[in-house]
């Protein structure tokens, strides 16, 4: 019975869908007030010649970001390549505060060096000057690397360009079915790749700490289970397959062991899977419901919502001595817990006026923020760096991914063509 | 969070389900007594105390959950409040230590001269602003505490040189708040409204963050409605009452008796 009840709440809560293939790509609907002026002329092989503009690439990762402002390419006085072809005078008029050069060659089999250069335009000083080198076929890594050195020299914050976001797609399907997809990108949505497809419901996918795997709960089997599958080779296996609720799988920071929720002795209830032994450690003990933990960057503990006190809330656990001490206390409802890598920030659902905004939480001042302006926002990942926040909300009716500053003044949407996108996850630095 | 919420629901309707017998929740709640069950006669008696033991394990752990809930949130509170009095108390000490280090001058001895309204308690009236730091500099400490003294001994025209002079020689400097809005003070006292709107907007634009930004925009709430501006004046005032603390009150009384 219980089963039964739980099976059809699932099938109920993935309702909503759209069609076929999705690619995402970006709307810029905030950036910061005073953005950085940066030009990005074209970068390729002398006399052109590579499938991908890398400077078009960059100029697009570092708009993205919302703190810089690329000059349109037809207002660009000249497009110099290297440090000795720049005329300061030309970009001193266009207001230009930086300038980023590059010119790519080809060092044999497939592979291109990329020899770039970004220099700050009034005192015509050259930030950096250096070469990277990749696979012809990898020329978006290229300049996603190029983006995060730029990222970082201006910034001193390090550059998130490079990472993969892992997300769900939904989509429905001949016969009244619905298709659900796990799907990988770059961090600008682009380089989308399928890794699984399913007729049941797919949710919670988490990254592994080095990057290589992801872990998440599908229901294939006919009830929620949570699998472990490595980006590589797609090779997957069953984690658990317990009666009842399997899920919020959360990877611990040494991948050691993953924090996930069981039903199996009644209601929800937080253990750890040690994945070298297999152990199972029962971290909860409550009747009320505990879910969706997250380990803190020490791995010492564990933040999660429960609901025992009257509302959902969020808690915190020590796994050694079991203390628990509850976290949040503005408004009556405080879900799905996210740390930022500083330990510090506390990413999170708030309900505030009937609407769930995401919200943030500083632990020791208990500085409190909302930071988006959507409402109906889910599933808030934290992106390596901790400068923003990617979540799902729903726009038109329409589930798609959003992304907001951890200071709330950069906010942008990664709408898909097609589908809905839901329970986004940032992967770790690659 | 949301969906499992109403497995909950699920999860206690289905064990209602499995179990059959209909039970007046609402007899039961409101007596300590259960109530029977409309069909579960014969047999069913033991089952039925099964049934009512089930619903009061169920009202009980809804009730501890409140009760914990109330619980947390009145610790968090208490630590709060505790936390705030130790900051207040540490914010007097300090200040007392400050007045006592500069000649023992008596706390009322701060006071404003009575400035150009009926003589209603000033919230600038307060003691001076001890330095923060022991490694602040003592020239600036000084030329601060100088030009006060005078404007205390009410040499007005030479304590506002002597605070332009300050704000002059440490334009950044931890005091320039202060010297601002006390120069909006001497300017209201001597009804040259427009310098006292300009000083005090210094205070409110440039100090957000200060001590004395909360006075300031009252202040500048005020100098505003004696120019006329009453809309502004009104916003002015209102966003002093939303800073809070003595000018939020100040602000209030203002607001009411000027324009309602």
């Amino acid at each position: 019975m219980l089963q039964a009840c739980l099976k059809g709440i699932f099938l109920g809560w993935v309702l909503v869908a759209a069609l076929a293939h999705a690619q995402l790509t970006i709307e810029i609907t905030q950036g910061v007030d005073d953005p950085t002026v940066i030009a990005v002329p074209p970068i390729d092989l002398r006399g052109g010649g590579l499938d991908t503009d890398l400077g078009s690439i960059v100029a697009a990762d570092l708009e993205r970001s919302g703190l810089f402002a690329p000059v349109a390419r037809g207002n660009m006085l000249s497009f110099p390549s290297n440090l000795g072809e720049i005329h300061y005078r030309d970009w001193r008029i266009l207001g230009t505060e930086y300038l980023v050069v590059g010119e790519a060659s080809r060092i044999g089999e497939g592979r291109i060096k990329v020899d770039f250069a970004l220099v700050a335009v009034p005192g015509e000083r050259t930030v950096l000057n250096q070469s990277v080198q990749g696979r012809a076929s990898d020329l978006r890594g290229i300049a996603h690397y190029i983006s995060d050195k730029v990222y970082e020299a201006i910034t001193g914050i390090r550059g998130v360009f490079s990472t993969r976001l892992a997300y769900i797609t939904v989509t429905p399907a001949p016969g009244g079915e619905m298709t659900y997809r796990l799907m990988v990108s770059d961090a600008d949505g682009a380089r989308e790749r399928m890794l699984l497809k399913s007729n049941e419901p797919l949710l919670s996918p988490t990254w592994s700490p080095d990057g290589r795997e992801l872990a998440y709960v599908s229901f294939e089997t006919g009830r929620p289970a949570i699998f472990r599958q490595r980006l590589a080779d797609a090779s997957r296996e069953q984690v658990t397959a317990f009666r009842g609720l399997n899920g919020a799988p959360a990877w611990s920071p040494d991948g050691r062991r993953l924090a996930l929720v069981l039903s199996k002795d009644g209601n929800p209830e937080i253990y750890t899977l040690d994945l070298v032994t297999g152990e199972f450690t029962r971290v909860t003990r409550h009747f009320a419901i505990d879910t969706e933990p997250n380990w803190t960057p020490d791995g010492r503990s564990l933040v999660f919502t429960s609901d025992r006190g009257g509302s959902p809330q969020i808690y915190r656990i020590d796994l050694g001595s079991r203390d628990i001490e509850r976290i949040t206390f503005r408004g009556n409802y405080n879900a799905r817990p996210r740390l930022a890598p500083d330990g510090r920030t506390l990413v999170m659902v708030h309900r505030d006026n009937g609407q769930f905004h995401i919200a943030s939480l500083d632990l020791k001042t208990e500085d409190f923020r909302i930071l988006s302006r959507t409402s109906l926002d889910e599933s808030p990942t934290v992106a390596p760096n901790g400068a923003m926040v990617l979540y799902a909300t729903k726009r038109n009716g329409k589930g798609v991914l959003a992304a907001v500053s951890i200071d709330a003044g950069v906010k942008f949407f990664l709408p898909t063509r097609e589908g809905d996108v839901r329970e986004p996850a940032w992967s770790p630095f690659l | 969070m949301r969906n499992l919420k109403a497995i909950l629901l699920i999860f206690v309707f289905g064990q209602a389900c499995a179990e059959a017998p209909v039970v007046d929740i609402e007899d039961q709640s409101s007596g300590g007594q259960p109530a029977r069950a409309s069909g579960g006669q014969g047999s069913g008696s033991a089952q039925q105390v099964g049934v009512d033991m089930y619903y009061q394990v169920q009202m009980l752990q809804e009730e501890v959950r409140e009760l914990r809930g109330l619980v947390e949130e009145q610790a968090h509170e208490i630590r709060q409040l505790k936390q705030r009095q130790m900051d207040d108390y540490r914010d007097l000490d300090r200040r007392l230590s400050a007045l006592i280090k500069e000649g023992g001058a008596p706390a009322s001895g701060a006071a404003l001269p009575e400035s150009a309204d009926n003589g209603r308690p000033e919230p600038a009236a307060r003691p001076v602003p001890a330095p923060r730091e022991a490694s602040d500099s003592d020239a600036e400490r000084q030329s601060y505490a100088a030009a006060y003294d005078l404007l205390k001994d009410r040499k007005v025209e030479q304590a506002t040189t002597a605070f332009r002079n300050h704000l002059k020689n440490f334009p950044d400097g931890q005091y320039a708040a202060n010297a601002h809005y006390w120069l909006g003070e001497i300017h209201l006292l001597q009804n040259e409204l427009e310098s006292a709107r300009q000083s005090f907007a210094t205070v409110v634009n440039q100090f957000p963050a200060h001590r004395k930004a909360a006075d300031a925009m009252f202040k500048l709430g005020k100098v505003l409605h004696l120019q006329g501006e009453d809309d502004r004046a009104r916003q002015m005032l209102q966003k002093a009452v939303d800073a809070g603390g003595t000018a939020a009150e100040l602000a209030r009384a203002y607001l009411r008796d000027n324009f309602q």
